[in-house]
């Protein structure tokens, strides 16, 4: 047989679906032609891999449980719904989120060497991670348009420009290469009280693009891992292994009821180096010039 | 007249028959439950989708579950089979492909690889874990009916004819679809490799 001939089998044969007749005569032909066999061995090696990124995808957390519960309910059960986290904090709790109300003294990240690694899945950095990574995977749609609730009181100049009120209190991390990219409420690990803002930044450089994200939600004392928290600011660094992909980077830092959370696919130093910036434009803001800013809208 | 009842023993009267029912499609459907997910991530791209469908698509298949011969059918390719019925038919019939409507017999499908025959996507051999973010998005840039193909023949464990009982369409179809999907992968990825240059894997023995 020609490789003419053989052409419209070699998939066929690749997969193992081909008739044993037609299958001895094709695959003499493959064992001694070089063009076809490289063939043959391209088509199965993108199966393989193809199968891998299959196999890769992680299953989220609760999945099963919540199809057996629309089993037992006889129709669909909500996903949680961590776009659309209600707030529960008081009125100015979307400003208070990303501002300190006050910040007495703050200490430098402490150096990339004494980061902690955790393994994938394992504890509260991973959580957050988590919560990162499933941002990242809707980043176009990331934005918030719905107004919580409980800033529905507040005059109507305000809600018009939710966005920019964010946009405005946003760190500028332009000097990493980061750009503003959108603004929600998000939850970590769906528990009560682990919701709060969630800004996401973009970096793109040869069609690769980097996102971080930088959370503040309310307290959250088990991101410290073993050691207990001392009161004093302090910068503790993760690095949280992943099954498929990059170490991430998380940053983490209390400041008094609330936790701030910087998490993205950098190296420690350069996460470092990111929330070096993120603390100073969050010390620069006080409360005072935040109200001023937001009753000085168009 | 009374219809048959399709079970061939009569239910044990000391186990309640909704109890038994749930253990066997546990044991028979609920166990695929993280492929059909995977699956339906790769399918439609957002994990938010494919949540909703692969809910809808146990309700489906709990609903049907009497009717189901286990026999004669695979659960795997059964269930898949209602995982693309839900994803197409939420789709709507805007989202199918007009192309791709007629089925395609095995000697189109033999005249087609004459006109248009495997090619190889690099000179070297490819490096898959290079590009695996590229053929991620290759992917899923695929019209949805050539990346059910693909991704089903992914799997490694149906045969061209159950490909062709999940989608619905004749074997020379499917075979087609593959054809051209890997081309289609092919000419996106010969790109990246002649930018990036090839690296050459290790000998592995044959």
């Amino acid at each position: 047989m020609t490789c003419a001939a053989v052409r419209k089998f070699l998939y066929a044969l690749a997969d193992g679906q081909l008739a044993d007749k037609a299958n001895a005569q094709v695959s003499d032909h493959v064992k001694a032609c070089s063009a076809c066999s490289r063939l043959v061995g391209e088509h199965q090696s993108l199966r393989t891999a193809l199968g891998r990124q299959i196999e890769a995808v992680p299953i989220p957390r609760g999945l099963e449980d919540r199809v057996r519960q629309a089993i037992t309910a006889g129709k669909p059960v909500p996903r949680p719904n961590r776009w659309r986290a209600i707030l529960r904090v008081r009125t100015y709790a979307a400003a208070a989120c990303i501002v300190l109300a006050t910040l007495a003294a703050w200490r430098f990240a402490l150096p990339a060497s004494s980061a902690m690694r955790v393994g994938p899945g394992e504890g509260a950095a991973s959580a957050v991670v988590m919560t990162h990574n499933m941002c990242c995977d809707h980043a176009a749609s990331h934005q918030n348009t719905d107004l919580p609730k409980s800033l529905a009181g507040l005059a109507s100049a305000i809600s018009a420009h939710y966005d920019h009120i964010i946009r405005v209190f946003a760190p500028d991390l332009s000097g990493h290469g980061f750009a503003f990219e959108s603004a929600n409420l998000c939850g970590v690990m769906d528990r009560d009280g682990c919701h709060g803002g969630h800004l996401l930044y973009a970096k793109s450089d040869n069609k690769l693009t980097t996102r971080l994200s930088v959370f503040s939600i309310p307290r959250w004392d088990d991101l410290d891992g073993d050691e207990p928290a001392p009161n004093d600011g302090r910068t503790r660094q993760f690095i949280v292994a992943q099954d498929t992909g990059p170490d991430i980077s998380v940053a983490v830092w209390h400041e008094d009821a609330t936790s701030f959370i910087c998490c993205a696919e950098v190296a420690p130093d350069t996460m470092a180096d990111l929330v070096k910036d993120v603390r100073l434009a969050l010390h620069d803001t006080t409360p005072r010039r935040m109200l001023a800013m937001l009753w000085q809208l168009p | 007249m009374m219809k048959q009842n399709k079970r061939t023993r009569p239910p044990d009267p000391s186990v309640p028959s909704e109890s038994s029912e749930s253990r066997k499609f546990e044991e028979v459907a609920l166990c695929h439950l993280d492929l059909v997910y995977r699956i339906a991530v790769r399918l439609s791209g957002n994990t938010h989708e494919a949540e909703d469908l692969v809910q809808e698509t146990f309700l489906r298949a709990h609903r049907a579950f009497d009717r189901f011969e286990l026999r004669q059918y695979g659960a795997k390719p059964w269930l898949l089979k209602i995982l693309h019925n839900v994803f197409y038919s939420r789709r709507g019939k805007a989202a199918r492909s007009p192309l791709l409507l007629d089925d395609i017999s095995l000697d189109d499908f033999a005249a087609e690889m004459e006109r248009d025959p495997p090619s190889s996507i690099a000179e070297g051999e490819m490096d898959w874990d290079e590009f695996d973010d590229e053929l991620k998005t290759a992917v899923q840039a695929l019209v949805p009916e050539y990346r059910s193909v693909l991704l089903l023949w992914a799997l490694g464990d149906l045969s061209y004819k159950e490909i062709s009982q999940v989608l619905d369409c004749a074997m020379g179809t499917v075979m087609s679809r593959l054809h051209r999907a890997r081309q289609q992968l092919g000419r996106t990825l010969s790109d990246y490799a002649k930018e990036r240059g090839i690296r050459r894997k290790r000998d592995v023995n044959r």
